[in-house]
This record gives C-alpha cells, structure tokens and sequence, in this order.
C-alpha cells in the first residue's frame, strides 16, 4: 500500500483559500477516483471535490469549517500501487510548489499562487513535511476581495471585529505593517510583514536574474489555439496558392459608398464584398465548401455559407461567424462582422457565435501583410487569406497604369482539393472582386 | 474561446417552475442537475420564477452559523418564506418578482474555475441587458446582498446575483456519484428594495451575525427601465422576463 496526499486545488482565478464545509468521506472509508470527498465553499460557490484516486481515506487533515489555502493538504489516501508521497519527499524546487491536484482539477499556477505557499516551497528542504496554513478567517467577501486586491495574505491579518473578523481597516493596518496573525502561517513564510507579500514578484525578478530564459504558462485560450493549429496542420495537408486582384474599382466603389454608409452608421471595409465573391464563387465550386468525413471517406458538402472571420483580439485569435450569409446583404454583413469584431474584442461571443462555420477568412492586411500561408480552420476545407491593398504600377493594354491591388492567398485541404480547383476558386473571387458591380447581382 | 470550451453541445433551454411551493421550486435544481449528470437529460439552461411568496433565499451555511435557524424560523412565523439554496453566497430576496436562470451542465474533466462559468453565465444576461438599453457590468459591490465579483451591475448597482455549486464527481455512468455544475443567476425585477432590506438585515441580526447589507447597493429591473413594465404586477414582470429569456438564450445555445 503506498499513500496519496490530496491537497487543496485552485477553484477560482485569484481564489487562494476556500472553506471544508463538509467532509462526505472518513477514515476508514473506501473511495473511487471521482467519488465526491468534500464540500468547499468560498465566497460565492461550493464545490464538491472528486477523489483523484482510488483508495482508503487514511486520514482527514483539516476539520470541517476550516479554512485551507490553495495547496494545503487535504486528505491522505491509501492506494494500491504507487502513491504521490514519495516523490512529494523528494520534489524539486519547482516542483514542490505545486500541489497534487488531482487530474480532473485544475492545478493552480504558480504564479496565482499566495506568497506564503510559494515561498517556503521554494527554500525549505526537499523532504520538508508540509505545512497545513488552514486557519479560520472571517471576513466578508468585499475585505477579501479588498486583501486579494493588495497582495494581502488574509489569513496573516489580525481580525479586530467581532470574533475576531477581519474588516477593511484591519488590512489597511496591515499594509501600512501593522500587526499580524501569529500562528503557523507566519512560521511558513518566515516572515509575515507586507514585503513578504509582493514575494511573486520577487520570486520572478529572481528567476529572470538567475536565468537566461524565462518560462510564461501558455494561457487558455493559447493552448487552445495551439492545440486546433497543430490538429490542423497535422490533419490537413496544406497548399497554399497565392494571387493578386486589382481592386481599383472596388476600391472607388467603397469610396463612393462611405457617405452612405455613413448615414446608415454602417462601418463599410472590403469584407463584406469578400464574402459575397466568396459565396458566389463556392456555388460554382461547392467542394471549398465542405468536410471530410474521414471514418466514412465521404466530402460533406454543406449547403449553407456560414462564414467564419478570423479576428485578432488581445486575448488571441477568434473566428466569430456571419451565418447564412448568403441571405443577408452587404450592410447587413458588414454590420454583422462590426459588431462580432467588437464584441470578440470585448470578451462578449456567446459559444454558438464562433461555432459552425463552413470557410473562413482571415485578414493579415490590417497588419500590413501581403502573402502569408494561413492555417485552415478544421474541420474546413480552405481559408482565404487577405493582404493589404497596396497601390502600385502595372501594365494594363501595354500601357503603365497605377492599380490598386489586393494579396490573396487560399490555403485549402489538398486531401480533397486539388491545385487547379483551388486556383480556379481564387480566380472567380478575383474576377468578382476586379468587377464589383457583378458583386450586385450576388446581394 | 478557454471558457467557451464548457459550454456543452446540445443545450437545452426549459421554463421549469413551481411557483406554488418554494421548496420544490428549489429542489427541481439538484433533481435536473443529477438527471443531467446522469445523461438522462440534455445539458439544461432552466428559467425559472421565484416562488409567489416573499420571502428570502440562504445558503445552508446562514442556516448552520450563529442562532441561523431559530431566525429563519422566526421569520417564518412573521409570514415570509425562507428557503434554503445549495449555492454558496448570502442570502438573496426572493418572490414574486424574482426571476432566475440556472445553468445544468455534466461536470467534465475538462479543467476549469469557477470563474470560466461565471463568464459564460454573465456573458448572455449583459448582452440582454444592452438590448433593453441597459449597459452592464460584472464586479463588487460592497453591502449589497450577496456580495461576489460576478454580480451583474448596472450603473454601479447590482441587479443581478450569481452564485454556483458543483456536486458530485465526472458526469456519466462511470461515477459512483455523476456530478454536474449549477451556475445560477437571480434577478429581481419588481422587488421592495426597502424591504428586501430590511428582510435580509433583521436575518442576520436574528442570526447573532455582524453581516448587514445596504438598500443604495442594489437595484431592480423594474427601476432601470419603468416604462417597460408600466401597470404590470410583479408576477407579470417577471413572467416577461422569463419568456424573454427563454428566447434569448435558445438562440445563445
């Protein structure tokens, strides 16, 4: 029989502490991986924690209503085959900031993690036996919040409300480095004063210092934007063919539209005439509009135009989709694309916003960018890449003329597209976009 | 797109209710939500009233702390309801003009924090709100009831509470115990700010506890938009909120 010590998860962005209020297990007690042990309660929520494992509950470590910090043991499990106290004897100092949470639970970034956890990890002996910081704190949601706010450790502030509770101007107190809650938090950190709270970013400078690299946690949304690239990439093999159109008469149409567009309150941009060349031009050739089904071999050939538009936002990449686009007109489009870029922007897509498209766009020429090799968004079949529009010199009936002209590039899944096909797609998006009032008749 | 990635397929949206019996009204979350974990239903968004007795909603930990059962008892015995939630929080003012929405969704093994369904919870009710020309926000507000950084503001005051419970383990049959997460919303629409108030504090004070809340924190939807409501009971308010949200949200799901 080996052990496993089960300790405290991060629940919440920023939630470091949450309070047992329930154990639905005891010692003695035979539990399955999944099977709910307890009941944690913060400021706003009650959890039921799974077990991570397996096992005979061989001891509680905290009694209900206490209060316990991200990290802090929890329960000690008895488990056939290998357990996770052995190697917790022997962590590295990486390592042993991290609590073992079990698989199905978040694990708490070290970053997010309280001073007072960090710290001591990070500077005791590898076999140090940790240290519960579980201690009942009262405080009201607002003075927690108020803590969390000023890198403030709660469980180091001493309540001078009733029952010992601790209120706003007891953290005041504390920050100008007041007194402290004595008790085996302050022995974990070694020292509870308020400098000993900005330890994170100390602990970074000091990594930054001691290295000639530096390691940042991929957030959310990066490992899944990582996570749909490389399944694409890997997926679909990529061909990409590049083209110029000359938009100079699209270029003057919008110009000639801007004051319309104006006493609509229609921002009017170059998408919505891309989307109906697009459309126009996956009737004539409906295989870009499709998936592959591999287990069954067959091309799913979709027969609505749900367009996704590839959109850059602080937090990453989203690709909110016009659906049925086909139906709608060009200011009905563009005001569409406006306020789905605005409010990807704004953190503000409802799921089924960015769901179901059948091909996207994707625009690198707000950048700058002319050609590039745009990834597709599986499980479609192509992207159509823009460049930037860049008025330039060509020759036209053998005479030098200036031309307005757009970069396009088309990356399609050469599994069930072939260069020709691909190429005679792009044509027909060209041969629309050079001859904008062939556009109306889509509209 | 991180907490998109929660949001389960096949979402179901349900105006479930029992306006009659407070107790059952509440007792139908952890009924659906276990139906769900246990695959026997779709993943449920549940729109659902109050109960039409005024009253206020704890959590078991009001109940459990100080002398909370003797005051909820007694608040009873004055003629109000008291129910008790499986959420965390405080309490919350309940009635005729409170109109909730209850998120059901299998518990996975996809990581994830509260605050990831906090964000899908909020998401929907802001851009509902700026459609009744009501620009919203998420954040604190100090003394308001049930206090947490999720509250649905508008102009500096809450109109919204929220509050979840996860129960059990993995959804589906492989768990002893198929969990799911409840993510809920609560809004009053046509509540007495005064004596939403005064209920919540004379609990608490009952209770032996320090905690009080302040009437200038909250609002209501009646408040922000008047004319919308204009010569409609309580009960009528928040049955065209409940229809109005029972659309909206087929069309997020």
């Amino acid at each position: 029989m080996a052990l496993y010590e089960f300790r405290l998860p991060e629940l919440g962005e920023g939630l470091h502490e949450g309070r047992i209020s329930k154990w639905l297990v005891k010692p003695g007690d035979t539990v399955k991986e999944d099977d709910a042990i307890a009941e944690v309660e913060n400021d706003k929520s009650l959890v039921e924690l799974p077990s991570p494992v397996d096992g005979t509950v061989k001891s509680l470590a905290v009694e209900e209503g206490t209060t316990a910090v991200v990290g802090d043991l929890l329960i000690t499990f008895e488990v056939e085959g290998e357990g996770n106290v052995g190697a917790a004897q022997a962590p590295t100092a990486s390592e042993s900031t991290a609590p073992a949470a079990a698989p199905e639970q978040p694990a708490p970034a070290q970053a997010a993690q309280p001073a007072h956890v960090a710290a001591p990890a990070a500077s005791q002996p590898a076999a140090a036996v940790p240290t519960s910081h579980a201690r009942e704190v009262l405080a009201t949601p607002g003075v927690r919040k108020f803590a969390r706010e000023h890198n403030v450790d709660i469980s180091l502030v001493t309540g001078t409300g009733p029952n010992g509770k601790v209120t706003r101007e007891d953290v005041e107190k504390y920050l100008q480095g007041g007194a402290t809650a004595p008790g085996p938090a302050d022995t974990a950190t070694g020292d509870a004063t308020p400098a000993a709270a900005a330890t994170p970013a100390a602990a970074a400078a000091t990594l930054a210092a001691d290295s000639e690299e530096e390691r940042v946690p991929l957030s959310g949304i990066r490992k899944i934007i990582a996570q749909a690239m490389s399944k694409s990439f890997y997926t679909a093999p990529h061909v990409t063919v590049m083209d110029e159109a000359n938009v100079t008469a699209l270029v003057q149409l919008r110009q000639e539209l801007k004051p319309l567009a104006a006493e609509r309150g229609t921002k009017i941009t170059y998408l919505p005439f891309v989307v109906k060349a697009m459309i126009s031009a996956l009737r004539k050739y409906p295989q870009l509009n499709s998936s592959l089904d591999e287990e069954r071999q067959e091309l799913v050939i979709k027969k609505s135009y749900h367009i996704g538009i590839a959109t850059d936002t602080e937090r990453g990449l989203v690709v909110p989709v016009v659906r049925n686009a086909d139906r709608k007109s060009m200011w009905a489009i563009a005001d569409e694309i406006a306020d789905l870029a605005t409010r990807a922007r704004t953190n503000k897509l409802g799921p089924a916003e960015m769901k179901g498209s059948t091909i996207s766009i994707t625009n690198i020429g707000s950048a700058g960018g002319m050609f590039f090799t745009p990834i597709i968004n599986y499980p479609e079949v192509a992207i159509l890449g823009l460049g930037r529009i860049t008025e330039r010199p060509i020759m036209q009936d053998g005479q030098v003329v200036g031309a307005q002209m757009m970069a396009l590039s088309l990356s399609f899944d050469h599994r069930v597209i072939d260069g020709a096909l691909g190429q005679n797609f792009v044509n027909e998006v060209k041969r629309l976009l050079e001859n904008p009032r062939l556009l109306m008749m889509e509209v | 797109m991180e907490d998109q990635q929660l949001w389960p397929d096949g979402v179901q949206v349900v105006w479930l209710d029992d306006v009659t019996d407070s107790q059952r009204n509440l007792d139908l979350e952890w009924q659906l939500g276990e139906a769900v974990a246990r695959g026997e239903r779709p993943p449920l968004i549940r729109v659902w009233r109050a109960a039409n007795r005024p009253g206020i909603g704890v959590t078991r930990r009001d109940v459990a702390a100080g002398q909370g059962e003797q005051a909820a008892a007694r608040l009873r015995q004055a003629g109000w309801d008291v129910v008790v939630r499986t959420t965390g929080g405080t309490a919350v003012p309940q009635g005729p003009g409170v109109v909730h929405v209850s998120y059901l969704f299998p518990r996975t093994e996809r990581r994830a924090t509260t605050d990831a369904y906090y964000r899908l919870l909020t998401r929907p009710l802001l851009a509902w709100l700026a459609q009744l020309g009501l620009a919203g926000d998420t954040g604190s507000v100090p003394g308001s009831y049930c206090d947490g950084t999720y509250n649905v503001l508008v102009g500096g005051r809450k109109l919204v509470g929220t509050a979840q419970a996860w129960r059990g383990g993995l959804a589906g049959t492989r768990s002893n115990r198929p969990g799911y997460v409840l993510a809920h919303a609560c809004m009053p629409v046509d509540v007495d700010v005064d004596w939403a108030t005064d209920l919540i504090n004379r609990f608490y004070a009952d209770s032996g506890s320090e905690y009080r809340v302040q009437r200038e924190t909250f609002t209501t939807l009646r408040q922000l938009a008047p004319e919308r409501f204009s010569g409609m009971t309580p009960a009528e308010c928040t049955a065209w909120v409940a229809e109005r949200w029972v659309e909206w949200y087929r069309r997020w799901a």
